[in-house]
């Protein structure tokens, strides 16, 4: 009894452990023109209030998209404003994805995160919108 | 026995008619307007905000009439500690009437932009602006250079905290009385005529002495209320007397999406501390954010010039300012609530006199078609608005 009890308590707390490891963002999506596949990703779950720090990752014909250039917005679709700050997202060699700096939401709630992929090649350009859950 | 349960019954009843039930969900979103959530103030543009000798050179600035032009107005005139650091008029009056209702100083630390539109992006800055506004205090740049320099006990505290040397008297003679940028034509003129390496030696004086006092107001915080004590023990089986029914209705209709008032009057400030437009905007006359962002991001003294201790990597609030000049009319910050029994009257022209009014404007600008701002569709009944002022009288 007392050993099945251990196992218990043990088997909660690992899991809790195992949650907290795991409380990471990441949403896939498809490009409006279904050019692309993205991926979001976030460090931590979204909350109001502070930086975030998120990344995103771009797929063409299941190739990365390294390199090209990509404008962020965003905005609260049912309170009809946009994001407090003006994000920017640059692609980092260093990392291997396009890096999201400046990044902050004001009030909790769904929010709509907008990327423009503006390639050269005009058949390339493309705009993914991803909605957001923040706490 | 019959009789106990019976009794038991009507206890049941007394205690479920005199004690909301919380959610865990509920006591989480309470529990983060707590002040014990509250970090220390931090302000990379000042590395004097903790230095307690410029705190108390501050406290001393802070109360001093004799920054002012007619040497009757100090930063205490309107920030008077009995009214939460405002001064209960509609708008300031300093020298003269000025155009905005004043901000309480109470967490004026916590915030990331300062004035109800940021016009400055910090506290030290912030306090220059208001020493040089000619409806304020109306104090020039030299005329604080002079002071601090030739008043022993402020000449002393300076040098011990800044080890900057100032100017002698033979020096301070062959320097205007009064000269600054911000100042009248005639001081104006007297500021361009000084070289360079004197108008830097005077900003760095009157910087010092904005670090000083935004040392001392950093300081200035609020006392723990009932609703603090109301969040901080609250728990979903034990019973928390702290607040009465209706301020406990009201605070429930405060967190609810059915008000929606904390979607904005968050975190332990009541105030997410950014813009937002809500109907109180002059079109033409008084934009807001939009009128100031472009000058805040070439301010002479912003978190990225010379005079910030930041390094510019630090400047995190500037470096991604939303200059939306579409999306920021008409945004002011918004307002902590915080000590909200003894700020008013309310809104950044403080053209509300009591929380009626200031509920009754959002009910009204939910309901205009179309709707162009912030403010969501709302729907409080008298009983409703009576709760949610309980409860914020509480804060």
């Amino acid at each position: 009894m007392n050993k099945h009890l251990l196992f218990l308590v043990l088997f909660c707390f690992s899991s809790s452990l195992l949650a907290n490891q795991t409380n990471t963002i990441e949403i896939k999506k498809v490009s409006q023109r279904t050019i692309y596949n993205s991926k979001l990703e976030c460090g931590k779950v979204l909350s109001a209030g502070s930086f975030q720090s998120c990344w995103l990752t771009l797929f063409h014909e299941d190739k990365p998209v390294r390199n090209t250039e990509v404008f962020i917005n965003g905005g609260m679709p049912a309170h009809q404003h946009g994001l407090p700050t003006s994000p920017r997202i640059d692609w980092s060699e260093v990392k291997n994805v396009y890096v999201i700096k400046g990044l902050k939401f004001s009030m909790p709630g769904e929010w709509s995160l907008n990327f423009k992929v503006n390639a050269e090649d005009d058949a390339l350009k493309d705009q993914i919108t991803i909605l957001v859950n923040v706490n | 026995m019959k009789k106990i349960f019976f009794l038991l019954l009507i206890f049941i009843n007394i205690q479920s008619a005199h004690a909301q039930n919380w959610t865990e969900a509920e006591i989480r979103k309470i529990q983060t307007f707590s002040l014990n959530s509250l970090p220390s103030p931090e302000d990379p543009s000042n590395k004097y905000l903790n230095d307690q000798g410029a705190i108390n050179l501050g406290n001393t600035l802070f109360n001093d009439k004799r920054l002012s032009s007619n040497g009757n107005v100090s930063c205490s005139s309107c920030h008077i500690e009995k009214y939460a650091f405002t001064d209960n008029k509609k708008l300031a009056i300093g020298l003269r009437e000025g155009f905005r209702n004043t901000s309480t100083l109470l967490n004026a630390a916590q915030h990331h932009w300062f004035f109800a539109d940021g016009a400055k992006d910090s506290l030290w800055a912030q306090a220059l602006s208001s020493i040089e506004n000619p409806a304020e205090q109306n104090f020039t740049r030299m005329e604080m250079m002079r002071l601090i320099s030739t008043d022993k006990n402020y000449r002393k505290q300076y040098q011990q905290i800044f080890f900057q040397k100032l100017p002698d008297q033979l020096q301070l003679n062959s320097l205007p009385s009064k000269a600054g940028p911000n100042a009248k034509l005639n001081d104006l003129i007297a500021w361009k005529k000084l070289n360079k390496v004197q108008r830097h030696q005077i900003n760095r004086v009157f910087t010092n002495v904005g670090k000083s006092i935004a040392a001392f107001v950093s300081t200035i915080k609020p006392k723990s209320t009932r609703f603090d004590s109301f969040a901080d023990e609250l728990s979903s089986d034990v019973k928390n007397t702290h607040l009465s029914e209706p301020e406990q209705r009201g605070l429930r209709l405060f967190i609810s999406q059915k008000s929606g008032c904390a979607n904005c009057h968050s975190g332990p400030l009541l105030s997410n501390k950014t813009f937002h437009n809500i109907g109180t905007g002059i079109p033409g006359k008084d934009n807001g954010r939009s009128e100031v962002v472009e000058s805040l991001v070439r301010d002479e003294f912003n978190c990225l010039s010379s005079y910030s201790d930041a390094k510019s990597k630090q400047c995190l609030e500037l470096n991604y300012i939303n200059r939306d000049k579409h999306q920021l009319t008409g945004a002011y910050k918004t307002s902590t609530l915080r000590s909200i029994s003894k700020t008013g009257p309310y809104m950044h022209d403080g053209r509300f006199d009591n929380l009626s009014e200031v509920i009754k404007h959002y009910i009204s600008e939910s309901k205009k078609t179309p709707r162009n701002t912030d403010v969501s569709p709302l729907n409080l009944s008298e009983k409703d608005q009576v709760d949610l002022i309980s409860f914020l009288l509480t804060l």
